[in-house]
Formats: C-alpha cells, structure tokens, sequence
C-alpha cells in the first residue's frame, strides 16, 4: 500500500489527473499523505449565499477564460445528508463542458460528518495535493451556507464573496459574516436589472469597512454574469493583481499556516466523529446513568481529570537516555529545556500516547535531582504527575487524607505545581499540575 | 469509512431532463452514496473524463434516444483505452429487449428499464461497488 502512494505521489507531480483523483479518495478516507507543500498556487475561494447565488457558473465562465497554459482545479463542494450521508453533486453540471481539457481538473467532495465553518479536513487534504501537483489556480466553491460558511479564509489567498441581485435585506444580516471576509465581492447576475443597487449598496459598504480592515488590499467590487462572460476579464484581471501584490508581501506563507493549523483542528473534529462513532460503551454509561453527559464526553477525549500527566525519570546524562527513547519505536521528544526551578534541571519530555515520560538531568550538585541521584543509589523513576482541574481543590482532599505536601503551589513551565511528600505516600513524590488554560 | 463514488450521466443529444436518470442519482444519493450527476448531453469521453476525476467506482448512463448501441459502444471503447479504468457500467432508459445481450456483450454489467424498481437498483450498485 504504502509503495502504491508514492508511486500515486509521483505521477500526481507530472498533473496525472487519474493519480490526483486517486490521492484525494485516500485522503477522504483519512490516509495520511507524505507530501512537501512549496507555495505556487492561486488560491481562490469562492463563497456566498444562498445556495443558486451562481458560484458554478461564475467558476465556468473563470475558468474558460484563464489561459490553457494554466493548471486550473476545481474542488466543488455540496453538503452531504446529516442522516444518510448520502450527497447529490450536481455542481459539475455548469462545468462539464470544460471537463476534457487537459488543463482543468474538477472534483466534487460532500462536506461529509456535518458543515461547521463549511470545510472538512478531506477539503485541505485536496488543496494541499492540487498544489503539490502544480496547479496555477484552485477554486474552491463552497457549499453556500451563508453565514458559516467562513473557514474558507484559513485556507484561500482570495475569497470571492458572491452576491446576486435583490438580495438587499440580506446585505445587512451578511454584514457580520460572510461580509467580513471579502477580498472582492462579485454581484452575480448581472444581466439582471436589479443587480445595479445591489452593485451600489456593496460600494458603499466596502468603503466603510476599507477604514477598518488595515489590510494593503482594498476590498473591491465587480458585476458580472457569469451566463453571458460579462465582467469576467476584470474579475480575472484583479485575481492576479491580487496574486502578484500577496506574492510582493510574502502573504502566501502566512496563508500556508492558517491552512496546516486548520488541517489540524478539522481533521481533529475527524477523529473525534470516529471516535464518537466507537464509543457505544460509553453511551452506555451515560444511558444507565453512570457517568454524566459531560464526564462521558471528558473521558472520550481523554481529559477525565484527574489524569496521569506524566512519569519522570531522573538520569546522570540526558543526551544518552533521550537517544535510547527516541530509538524506541520512532518516539516524539521536545526540545531540552533549562527549568530553574528545583534547584536548575535540563528537561525533556518523550511524548507517548495520552501522556509523557520526562527525562531530568541535574545542572548542579545542589539540586534536588542530584540529590535523589545520590541518596536512592542511582537513576530511576523521580516522580509521577498527575494532572487536576482545580489545584486548591485537590489540594484540600489532600490535607483531609493527611498527606504532606512539600510545599506551597508555585508556578511550574506548564501551569501551577505541588508535591505530595513521599513520606507520606509511600515512598512516591507525586506531582500536582493544574494548566494555565483552566485558571486563565 | 470509504465512501464509493457514483456518476449518473445522460449520454448523447436527448433533452430530457426531468426523469429517470435524475430520480436514480437522488434515490443512491439517499442510500447514502455520493453521487455525481453531470446532467444531459454527454459525450462518451466527457463521462470517461468525469469518472477519472472524481475517481468514481460505478458509472450508472441513462440514454432515451435510441443511439445506445453507438454511444455505449464508445464509452465503452474509451475507458478500455484509458487502461486504468475498470468499473462497473449500469444503462438505463429505454432500450429494447434485442439490444439487451448486445450491451451485456459489450460489457455492461446491467441493463434496467423503465419500472425497474429503485431499492432493485440500489441493491445492485451496492454489490458492484462492493459495499454490504
């Protein structure tokens, strides 16, 4: 298997439209691609609502027109049934036409688990492997569900934000969504008579918000009719003004990023619908009344608290001991680091599963680490952390039990930290942590 | 979970387009497909070419114009040119009894007409593309 993707990677390069197609099912199926982005692509989300505002046929008529030296895709997206997930794809149907050239390639995706911000992880996965296959231009044409439907802009360089005529009341309710996220609005149909004070309502609008935005790009606005090619060629023309002026600001790198750190969160909420999908013993639970709703949905994602943060090991050299972990199946570690509290310790955490291992070297004889290393005859296991919600809480359980803590809570590197002494826990230091994200 | 991919094409100048074709794309649509329809006045390589894009699985052609033998014939020439695409085709439309074994012969892996029943046809495209 793992051959046959490289080999798909491979042929994608060269525009293989068959192994392009092949990498996008794979990545709708949730396989991890190994693919190196290097920005090339123009890419355009096209958005607006309600669904017939005229996206597909706005994309034909830009599609016709761009050169046939240039690589165009086209990832047009219809939502699937929230109960079947089923989805009818009509989108291709204004498109067909220019199906046959070599030049253009078109694929139809369902939104698939729901619409949130109107993108799925499946969606950045596509984008990222029509860039790596040299696409000049990718337009996204969204699912056209208005005002959520603004994830778009983690992912594009230019958002195109249709509006067809005699949608004046709904100029206003947009101004709050989908309103802000324009780099150039396109009133659609404008053939039509009534798309002139629509056309009129937009300039004055965008001329408001051109004060507020702070952006070098002035948000425009252009007419066109996507059915009679009229405007199209100055819709064009301002793409690739925009394209060159993001090129000159080396704004595209900035949108590779919104675009990973999206791929992550969308592709999280994937993983959580599998898991929700696979957690029948937990529903369980919450049917005959043994966990809450909430403590349910905590034990799900593995944040039930309290949890098991991590386990330390003090060791006489960290270089050495962190090779042996790294060597063990391939395992993730951080960066040292210098952590002056307990006397000065050289850290590094080894990242497991749903919890850590944590590597410390002392820096001097006077630490608390050198100190164990002497007295308990060696290296071994320091200490067990274990993660709460709510430190001062715990902390009163703690002194109810009649254990000692070795101290008063101090700010730690992740959060507020104690010790429950090991003298009164069975010869085990166990760690306290509460995170900053609980408290701040 | 795998989701098979389904074209629903109209292939040849025939302009109908309120029946069939578009009933079987919702009715596979609703048993939970994803399903590409590309509207009417296909030519056999547009549906080639859709189906090699959207990496589709079964390929379902409506035709009521009578030109099926020619148009069908072609498709299927096409995609055995194009090598690597090797699914499943479905007619549908009208097609008279001694057309039938011709198509089946060509390759097609059924032919359906009018009154055939949609949960029939959903049953079978889920046994060609292989979902339970």
């Amino acid at each position: 298997m793992s051959a046959g993707i490289n080999e798909l990677i491979e042929r994608a390069r060269n525009w293989d439209k068959s192994a392009i197609a092949r990498l996008i099912t794979l990545a709708e199926d949730g396989v991890e691609l190994p693919l190196s982005i290097q920005r090339r692509s123009h890419v355009i989300g096209i958005t607006g609502g309600p669904p017939g505002s005229g996206k597909s046929t706005l994309i034909y008529a830009m599609a016709r027109k761009i050169p046939q030296d240039k690589r165009i895709a086209i990832l047009t997206i219809d939502p699937s049934s929230p109960f079947t997930g089923g989805s009818f794809m009509g989108n291709r149907i204004r498109m067909q036409e220019l199906t046959s050239r070599p030049n253009i390639y078109i694929r139809s995706m369902a939104t698939r688990g729901g619409i949130r911000g109107g993108l799925n992880y499946a969606t950045i996965a596509a984008v990222n492997i029509l860039e790596y296959a040299g696409a000049d231009y990718i337009l996204i044409e969204t699912v056209g569900a208005g005002q959520s439907d603004t994830d778009v802009k983690y992912v594009a360089d230019t958002i195109l934000v249709l509006v067809p005529p005699l949608s004046g009341d709904e100029i206003q309710a947009l101004k709050s969504g989908l309103m802000e996220i324009g780099d150039i609005y396109v009133v659609s149909k404008s053939d039509n008579q009534a798309s002139e004070s629509t056309y009129r309502d937009l300039l004055a609008m965008v001329d408001m918000m051109r004060e507020v935005k702070g952006d070098s790009w002035r948000p425009t606005v252009v007419k066109v009719s996507g059915l009679y090619g009229y405007g199209v060629d100055e819709l064009l023309r301002l793409i690739d003004d925009r394209f060159r002026e993001l090129i000159n600001n080396g704004k595209l790198n900035e949108t590779l990023t919104s675009r990973r750190l999206l791929e992550m969160r969308l592709y999280a909420y994937d993983l959580l619908e599998k898991k929700l999908i696979e957690s029948k013993e937990l529903e369980n639970e919450v049917i005959n009344g043994k966990l809450s709703p909430q403590e349910a949905a905590r034990r799900l994602l593995s944040m039930e608290m309290p949890r098991l943060d991590h386990v330390a090991i003090a060791v006489k050299d960290l270089n050495s001991a962190v090779e042996k972990f790294r060597r063990l199946g391939g395992l993730k570690v951080s960066d040292p680091v210098i952590v002056e509290e307990q006397g000065g310790v050289k850290v590094v955490m080894v990242w497991l599963g749903n919890t850590r291992i944590e590597l410390l070297e002392p820096l001097n004889p006077s630490s608390t680490v050198a100190k164990f290393l002497e007295s308990r005859g060696g290296e071994g296991i320091h200490h067990i952390a274990l993660e709460v919600d709510d430190l001062d809480e715990f902390i009163k359980r703690v002194q109810e039990a009649g254990l000692t803590l070795t101290g008063k809570p101090s700010k730690g590197a992740e959060g507020i930290v104690t010790f429950i002494h090991p003298k009164s826990l069975n010869g085990v230091l166990l760690e306290l942590v509460q995170r900053k994200a609980f408290n701040e | 979970m795998p989701k098979p991919k389904i074209i629903i094409a109209k292939l040849g100048l025939d302009g109908h387009d309120r029946g069939g074709a578009k009933v079987i794309a919702r009715a596979l649509a609703e048993a939970g497909f994803e399903v590409v329809y590309t509207g009417i006045r296909q030519t056999p390589s547009q549906v080639v070419e859709t189906a090699i894009q959207e990496d589709a699985k079964l390929i379902g052609i409506s035709i009521l114009s009578g030109s099926h033998m020619e148009l069908v014939g072609e498709l299927m020439r096409i995609m055995r040119e194009r090598g690597g695409l090797n699914i499943p085709v479905l007619v549908g439309g009208i097609i008279p009894p001694e057309d039938r074994d011709a198509l089946l012969k060509m390759g097609v892996a059924g032919v359906y007409g009018p009154g055939t029943p949609l949960k029939e046809i959903i049953e079978i495209v889920k046994k060609l593309v292989g979902v339970a």
